[in-house]
């Protein structure tokens, strides 16, 4: 490791540079008001005095795991008339009292156990307990008519309209009386009828997603011998038990999710913690009717709100069931004469492998989510090839093990290194 | 004194000594000044509350532990920097008056989760790779080598950068 380069970190990271204010006053008093259960008075976002006064948003858990909703509480009716529970649903605002937002804002909403949350474009909002009971920011289900208390809110001064933008989007959220959700948007209604707000769904429709599972009924999975998974690709569902490999189909969206189950592998495991997880593996799919998914983690919940399986994002996952086969981009020269760089790449279940113009090659992997780490490859069947493809084919496996990262969209996949991205595209 | 006020005072005397330094955590995890101040906020709140259970001494870091171990990218995704006006023409832009420090902090904020958080403990903090392993609930090996990937991007693209 380079001392020089470390001494230089700390020195620039150390430094007196830019200063975060602290406000000692307003944390005591929001401490105060948590510790004593004290009554809070409804705070709407105050567009005159740029304050650092956070509250406590119980939504924000430790360990980069958020916190869930886990049962529709005493707040939500068990069989609303419109067939939809909005806890666990996430929504974009796209129009505000029947205006677009302004350009380059947003405004979310998130529907949790009895309460909301989100971010108004300027500030976050949410609710606050006093003594587990759920005051500001507490809402209502009961069939299609839904009420929401007033929400308790950051206090950051906001430039240019986006505060008075803010101010009467939460000013609007205690005045809905109704809402309807329709063709993945949401609407909230006053009570003359008027559309309040607009929102399309922000819940992704796991189009095209990979997960490795980490919980199945709170219980973390056998690793036999890797972690169960499940992959949302297209309509298709793709999940691996720990032990066999399951297919089948994936309907509606996160809100109101339908899982079919089709076949798959029929291998047999041997014991009882396995085949619990089989059997827990395999309930979770065919009782799952919402998925939540914030930030890289994914809930399936079934009708009553129980989460049945937890996951991580893990793109991994989707490469390999994806199964495309990749080439390396040679727009810039850096990989031969010609317009294909002539070098293919193909993700697999724990390894690497395709072709360097020079033979084939294989490495095995790891992965955490976009973190990844490549073992030196395995060259195989070789060919003869001229000096400045063998010497590509080298460099190019010779980049492989100092990969950092992986970025991947549709049809693009880059490995990036700390000294060169390589770009794929899909073949 | 009443508890309650000896508590205070304590927060008080407390924060007095520690935001520099949480600040600079915070604005290492975050990348972005406001995410940085409503974590750095959020942080001394929750520390405030679980004060009576804050051994003494233990205060700066028991706070440095829940600041990183929040969901930060809950707050990054989320937080936006509306009505920043735009560089007037003729001036300078921003980018071009950052010095080593932010351009740092920038290039820092562009690392996975994991490594920042492991690269702000190891060389703001200077604990231990074993004393970052506890705090975040990781193997010796796996801070080892997001140190080593970290140090690794950020050396690589400061040399690019500094090439432009």
């Amino acid at each position: 490791m380079n001392e020089d380069f470390e001494d230089q970190l700390r020195r620039a990271i150390g430094r007196d540079g830019v200063e975060i204010p602290a406000d000692t006053d307003a944390a005591i008093r929001d401490g105060r008001r948590i510790v004593r259960g004290r009554r809070l008075g409804w705070v709407v976002a105050a567009c005159t005095v740029v304050a650092a006064a956070v509250l406590v948003l119980p939504g924000v858990a430790q360990r980069g795991v958020p916190a869930v909703p886990a049962q529709p509480g005493a707040t939500t009716s068990a069989s609303p008339a419109s067939g939809r529970t909005l806890a666990g649903t996430e929504w974009a605002a796209v129009q505000l009292e029947g205006a677009a937002l302004r350009p380059g804002t947003s405004i979310t909403l998130r529907f949790g156990d009895g309460w909301v949350d989100g971010f108004g474009g300027c500030n976050h909002y949410g609710y606050t307990t006093v003594d587990t009971k759920i005051e500001a920011g507490a809402y209502r289900q009961d069939g299609d008519q839904l009420t929401i208390a007033p929400v308790a809110t950051t206090a950051m001064g906001c430039a240019n309209g986006v505060g008075d933008q803010e101010g009467r989007y939460l000013q609007a959220l205690p005045r809905v009386q109704r809402f309807l959700i329709t063709g993945g948007g949401l609407e909230l209604f006053g009570s003359d009828g008027s559309i309040l707000v607009q929102f399309e769904s922000a819940t992704p429709a796991l189009k095209r997603s990979g997960w490795t599972v980490t919980a199945i009924k709170g219980r973390s999975p056998v690793a036999d011998p890797r972690q169960p998974s499940l992959v949302f690709l297209k309509g298709t569902l793709l999940a691996y038990d720990g032990c066999n490999s399951i297919n089948g189909t994936v309907a509606g969206d996160a809100a109101e999710l339908k899982l079919a189950v089709q076949g798959g592998t029929f291998k047999l495991c041997t014991g009882e913690a396995i085949s619990t997880q089989q059997k827990d593996f395999k309930a979770a799919l065919d009782g799952a009717t919402r998925a939540v998914v914030h930030v890289d983690q994914l809930t399936l919940f079934d009708a009553a709100g129980t989460p049945l399986l937890q996951a991580t994002a893990d793109p991994a996952r989707l490469l390999a069931a994806d199964a495309a086969n990749w080439q390396l981009d040679n727009k810039d020269g850096a990989w031969g004469a010609g317009k294909d760089s002539g070098i293919t790449l193909q993700v697999n279940d724990a390894t690497l492998s395709g072709k360097t113009g020079c033979g084939d090659y294989s490495a095995t992997y790891r992965n955490t989510g976009d973190a990844w780490t490549i073992d030196e490859a395995t060259r195989l069947h070789p060919l003869p090839c001229a000096s400045t493809a063998s010497a590509l084919s080298e460099r190019f496996l010779g980049l492989l093990p100092t990969v950092t990262t992986i970025q991947v969209t549709e049809n693009q996949l880059r490995l990036v290194t700390p000294d060169v991205t390589l770009s794929f595209s899909r073949k | 004194m009443a508890w309650g006020s000896r508590r205070d005072a304590e927060f008080t005397a407390f924060v007095a000594d520690a935001s520099t330094t949480l600040g600079r955590t915070a604005w290492l995890l975050t990348g972005n000044p406001d995410a940085a101040a409503e974590l750095l906020q959020a942080t001394l709140v929750k520390t405030y509350v679980a004060w009576p259970r804050v051994r003494p001494g233990e205060a700066p870091a028991y706070a440095r532990r829940i600041m990183v171990n929040a969901n930060i990218d809950g707050w990054r995704r989320r937080r936006e920097t509306p009505g920043l006006p735009e560089a007037e023409p003729g001036l300078p832009s921003a980018e071009a008056a950052f010095d080593e420090r932010e351009r740092l902090g920038r290039l820092l904020a562009d690392l996975p989760m994991q490594q920042r958080r492991v690269i702000a403990l190891r060389f703001l903090h200077d604990l231990s790779e074993k004393a970052v392993a506890e705090e975040l609930g990781l193997p010796v090996g796996t801070v080892k080598s997001s140190t080593a990937r970290g140090l690794a991007a950020l050396r690589s693209a400061l040399v690019e950068k500094g090439n432009q």
